[in-house]
């Protein structure tokens, strides 16, 4: 009880307020519509509060999981901006043995299933600390999104091999702050967090250009 | 009916009030916008009573942007958030309703904003405008001839009219109605003062009704005829 109490203030400390109340308005509206989108957004938001109670007190998670809640995270995301905000959003991996690669794309539509994981992943036996990457990501939703401007995300992750390369880009556009806005992870605690766990297996680069911001990460997995 | 439009940066937030809306004869929707510069110019080229806002959004507050459109539209915070609604009390909002909200407590938002519009309207309008199950009924107050008390609703007797029965107190009534064109004469009465025919042995005669007056009014009613 007292364990999983502490979970849940894990959790809240992850899942922003903001985007947890969002996300439920989102599939309310869906389910008042009668839509067929809302079992599979629950079923996101579930994986992604799973995740973060289950999994994030680990010190190594398998690598699916945290893409499975990045899938999750982004798919909600769609259903509460829709089309207003373009997104690019591309999972590759070439493994290293002779499996096939396996391309993914999301844009703009939310055509992927993402509950479902291909029973053979392609991600198979790779390890990652938790909540490495998802704080980028985050990062691009809470300052690249704003319909009246020239909003752009592009999220791109490449596994070749044991190599992960994490490619976020967004355009920087208006956005009035929340009163929750330090909630999350925060990229500064990531940057520690990376420097603590994979002192010599990480490449970071943030670029923060006049008119966006980049992030390239390259993590050599375990 | 008052007609509103509502402003919110995501989607289904406004798919929900559109249903809402459409589930109520109180309140017409008349247009939906995720970005706020369109929303102002819309509320430039055409009146509107009532605004439902998010109040988080990435160019610019609700609040901000309430405090640039015409003085007097009224306004329905909508937020995720519970922190904001303190803060925006001294907007004088209608009222904030926490995302996701049901449809009984929209409607309880919306009968505020009713309530408040039929006030206004009929200060310059001489209409009082009543709901009544799902609809706004429009009532000329110089066709009032008297109001009868009835545990939870009020018949409103009406000049060459059918009555109209209405869920609501006589205190809200009395309020919104002129004060020098009426007056409670009874725990159970209001009468219209233009169709009192005469008075007589605690007795008002109207045509075809006479109306007991009740004690504790009488003092009442005594100084409004004595001036």
């Amino acid at each position: 009880m007292q364990l999983s109490e502490a979970r849940l203030r894990h959790l809240t400390a992850q899942i922003e307020p903001n985007f947890l109340f969002n996300s439920l308005n989102s599939i309310y509206a869906l389910a008042i519509e009668k839509s067929d989108q809302a079992p599979e957004a629950i079923v996101q938001l579930s994986e992604m509060m799973r995740y973060v109670l289950n999994e994030t007190g680990k010190e190594w998670v398998p690598l699916e999981k945290e893409i499975g809640y990045i899938r999750s995270y982004i798919a909600l995301q769609q259903t509460r901006f829709g089309s207003s905000i373009p997104l690019n959003f591309q999972i590759r991996s070439a493994a290293g043995d002779s499996k096939p690669s396996l391309p993914e794309s999301i844009s703009n539509s939310l055509s992927e299933t993402s509950s479902n994981f291909p029973i053979e992943s392609p991600f198979e036996g790779l390890k990652v600390a938790p909540l490495i990457l998802i704080p980028f990501i985050e990062n691009a939703f809470k300052h690249g999104v704003n319909a009246e401007e020239n909003s752009n995300i592009r999220i791109l992750i490449d596994i070749n091999g044991s190599s992960l390369h994490l490619l976020v880009v967004n355009n920087k556009v208006t956005v009035k702050q929340p009163v929750d806005s330090h909630s999350g992870l925060g990229i500064g605690n990531t940057k520690r967090r990376l420097q603590l766990l994979y002192p010599r297996d990480h490449v970071l680069d943030i670029r923060d250009n006049a008119h966006d911001f980049q992030v390239s990460l390259t993590l050599k997995l375990l | 009916m008052i007609n509103a439009i509502a402003l919110d940066d995501e989607l289904p937030a406004l798919k929900v009030l559109e249903n809402f809306c459409g589930k109520t004869d109180l309140v017409r929707l008349e247009a939906t916008f995720i970005r706020p510069g369109e929303a102002l110019s819309y509320l430039r080229q055409f009146p509107i009573d009532l605004l439902f806002l998010d109040i988080n959004m990435p160019s610019q507050t609700g609040i901000e942007f309430y405090q640039s459109v015409k003085p007097g539209t009224m306004v329905i915070f909508t937020t995720a958030y519970s922190e904001y609604a303190v803060e925006g009390f001294n907007l004088n909002a209608i009222d904030y309703l926490l995302k996701p909200f049901t449809f009984g407590r929209f409607l309880q938002a919306v009968d505020k904003a009713v309530e408040y519009f039929g006030h206004r309207q009929n200060k310059d309008a001489g209409y009082l405008f009543l709901r009544i199950d799902y609809s706004l009924v429009k009532i000329e107050i110089a066709a009032i001839r008297f109001i009868e008390g009835m545990d939870d609703y009020l018949k409103i007797h009406l000049q060459d009219k059918p009555s109209v029965m209405v869920r609501m107190t006589m205190k809200a009534m009395l309020s919104q109605l002129p004060d020098r064109q009426f007056i409670r004469v009874h725990r159970s009465y209001i009468i219209a003062l233009s169709h009192i025919l005469n008075i007589r042995n605690k007795t008002i005669y109207l045509e075809g009704k006479e109306v007991p007056i009740g004690i504790s009014y009488e003092k009442d009613i005594l100084t409004r005829f004595s001036k």
